[in-house]
């Protein structure tokens, strides 16, 4: 889809720009070889390139809207004024005719006047987004930390959010989700089921948490969501909540919480400690757990 | 004498690690024309029966995989799935198996022609079993790679097989890597990096804990297959191990006496062990360092008596020595295996 967007894009850019240079040819002097100046003319071919890069970025990246033809526009602006300018290196000023110079000369300023109201509604686009994406990002964005499967943070953005609360926080409460028998639905039904529900899962979880707390992926079939400022019955309520709601998709989770308190001002604790904890804590309740036999 | 498989002897079914990993890459949608690409190996090879690929085959198609693959759970994700996955005489044996002990004697003599990567020994103290790990024809480049697989491979199927969870203790090989947190989902908190060996150390009651499809008559039956497909095999022992194993037996010692023992000349030798990126030195190291730790930490020998068996000049120059292949002191692995 985004292919045929740049496809289509390159096709009209290609068209005018050759338009161009041909009126121009007819209308006016080449200046001799001797007169160009090939730094003038490798630097405004250089901008002409990067605008023509951002603007293919941009179709890449964006997905339709107001906001992104306004991006398109001001680049399709940008990029024609560099054109002008490259084009006027080749030609003898006083031989070219009036519509060039207006070509020339406009529009760069109105490109980039649009680019600015485009970068200005993307701004406001972009707080709505992270509004959505509050449970999965936290208003930290690393795109590199997403978990390819599950579509959310793995356990590295949720050591840096733990750090950050652990600073900034009196309490929080951390709770881990491991599904039981997970091995077995992968064996049974295939990878693909098994992925199918780890993602929705991790979607289910996102959905049902406060707008301030975070859920990652931690390893496998484990999830690990962040609840700031929650207190221990608050942590445990939420737990149990989260774990009746999993028990809907047809699985059995097993969870474990760890809730921490700050006690004195200089004491805290680390991300890693408070992970391995849950952990400690996850393996007793596995431990606990009589493992129901299938066959 | 053995059937001793170098680097580009088909020597792998690829009908267990290599089918398992395809398949693993289709569920996910990824590329299998890149995983596969110069490889040699092509995907309708793979519907033969008995379809068999060398090291050098398989160490390009690790490389391929770990670089393909998105995330840092790959060989977790296969090692799940290792035991059910697996079809064959081993596989139906292990089982079959009524504990760890029979389940550990059967591996022992019959993994080969499963998992040749691998070179196993056990050994035991008063309280603790402990499996030793050591790569036979994997480079040492992935040796992270088999690891995870092999261990998570492990603590997969003794939850499967003795309907528990596993409580045990790893040493690795290796620094702790950045993914600690799929070590701590698939193998647990007891975990220890930057160890001269890869051991597995359990206490011994796990020994005997009994297995949910314990089969005798089936297990009977594997256990001959199994020993029939080993005579009938062309190949049963990698190089790399066939070398440390007569090291560390220490009836040989010496490039040369190794050469002759198995029939070639020491640059021949030095030649067939580079595609494996281990070099005779290295192999030699390992076994003196296996021994060593063997007489210490298991027999609990003085560094004197080991520097005599182990053919020293003196107890400085093994102390020395030791100190090179691990960067601490003898001493300091004289309780190594009791630790946990």
């Amino acid at each position: 889809m985004a292919n045929g967007k740049i496809y289509r894009a390159a096709c009209t850019i290609a068209i005018t720009f050759s338009l161009l240079l041909s009126f121009s040819l007819m209308q006016a002097q080449l200046k001799p070889s001797s007169n160009i100046d090939l730094f003038d003319v490798a630097t405004e071919g250089a901008l002409l390139i990067l605008g023509l890069s951002w603007l293919t970025m941009v179709l890449q990246a964006r997905p339709d809207g107001n906001v992104t033809r306004l991006l398109i526009i001001g680049l399709l602006g940008y990029s024609l004024g560099c054109y002008m300018d490259l084009l006027d290196e080749f030609f003898i000023n006083s031989s070219l005719p009036t519509w060039f110079s207006w070509l020339e000369k406009l529009p760069t300023p109105i490109g980039l006047l649009t680019l600015t109201l485009g970068l200005w509604l993307w701004r406001e686009e972009q707080k709505t987004v992270n509004e959505q994406l509050r449970t999965r990002e936290q208003f930290f964005r690393q795109h590199q930390l997403v978990d390819r499967v599950t579509k959310i943070y793995d356990c590295r953005a949720i050591r840096h959010q733990l750090d950050m609360h652990i600073k900034r926080d009196k309490q929080l409460g951390l709770v881990m989700f491991d599904i039981d028998n997970f091995s077995d639905i992968n064996q049974q039904q295939g990878f693909k089921e098994g992925d199918i529900l780890l993602t929705n899962i991790a979607q289910l979880l996102s959905s049902q948490l406060r707008s301030q707390d975070l859920v990652c992926r931690y390893a496998g079939d484990s999830f690990i969501v962040l609840l700031p400022n929650a207190s221990n019955t608050f942590t445990q309520a939420m737990a149990k909540e989260l774990k009746q709601a999993i028990n809907q998709l047809n699985c059995q989770a097993s969870c474990a919480e760890v809730h921490y308190q700050l006690q004195t001002e200089q004491q805290t604790i680390e991300a890693n400690k408070l992970i391995s904890q849950l952990n400690n804590k996850m393996k007793q309740i596995k431990l606990a757990r009589p493992i129901a036999k299938a066959g | 004498m053995q059937g001793i498989a170098y680097a580009q002897d088909k020597c792998i079914n690829s009908s267990l690690l290599v089918a398992s990993l395809i398949s693993l890459f289709e569920y996910r949608q990824l590329n299998i024309h890149q995983l596969l690409s110069g490889t040699g190996i092509f995907e309708q090879d793979l519907r033969h029966l008995n379809h068999k690929i060398s090291p050098l085959q398989l160490g390009k198609l690790i490389d391929n995989a770990l670089n393909l693959w998105p995330g840092n759970d790959l060989a977790f994700l296969l090692g799940q799935q290792w035991l059910p996955s697996q079809s064959g005489n081993l596989t139906n044996g292990l089982l079959c198996s009524a504990n760890l002990t029979e389940m550990q004697a059967l591996w022992q003599q019959y993994h080969w022609q499963s998992q040749p990567w691998l070179q196993g020994w056990r050994w035991q103290t008063t309280q603790q079993q402990h499996l030793i790990l050591q790569l036979d024809i994997a480079t040492a480049k992935q040796q992270q790679f088999f690891i995870e697989l092999t261990l998570s491979s492990f603590v997969a199927s003794y939850k499967r097989l003795a309907n528990q969870t596993w409580q045990g203790h790893f040493s690795l090989p290796y620094a702790k890597p950045k993914h600690i947190d799929q070590y701590h989902k698939y193998l647990g908190d007891k975990l220890s990096f930057t160890q001269p060996l890869c051991v597995i150390s359990y206490d011994l009651a796990l020994n005997n804990v009994p297995f949910q499809m314990a089969d005798k008559q089936g297990f009977k039956l594997a256990e001959l297959q199994a020993q029939q497909q080993l005579k009938q095999a062309e190949f049963t022992i990698g190089l790399p191990a066939m070398i440390r194993r007569l090291l560390t037996k220490g009836q040989h010692h010496s490039l040369p006496d190794i050469a002759h023992a198995l029939g070639l000349s020491p640059a021949t030798l030095k030649r067939r062990l580079k595609p494996f990126s281990v070099s005779f030195q290295q192999l030699q190291d390992q076994a003196n360092l296996h021994n060593a730790i063997y007489l210490l930490a298991v027999t609990g020998e003085t560094n004197l008596q080991v520097a005599q068996q182990l053919k020293f000049a003196d107890s400085n120059n093994f102390r020395r020595s030791f100190k090179r292949w691990t960067g601490q002191l003898p001493s300091q692995f004289r309780y190594w295996l009791n630790q946990t």
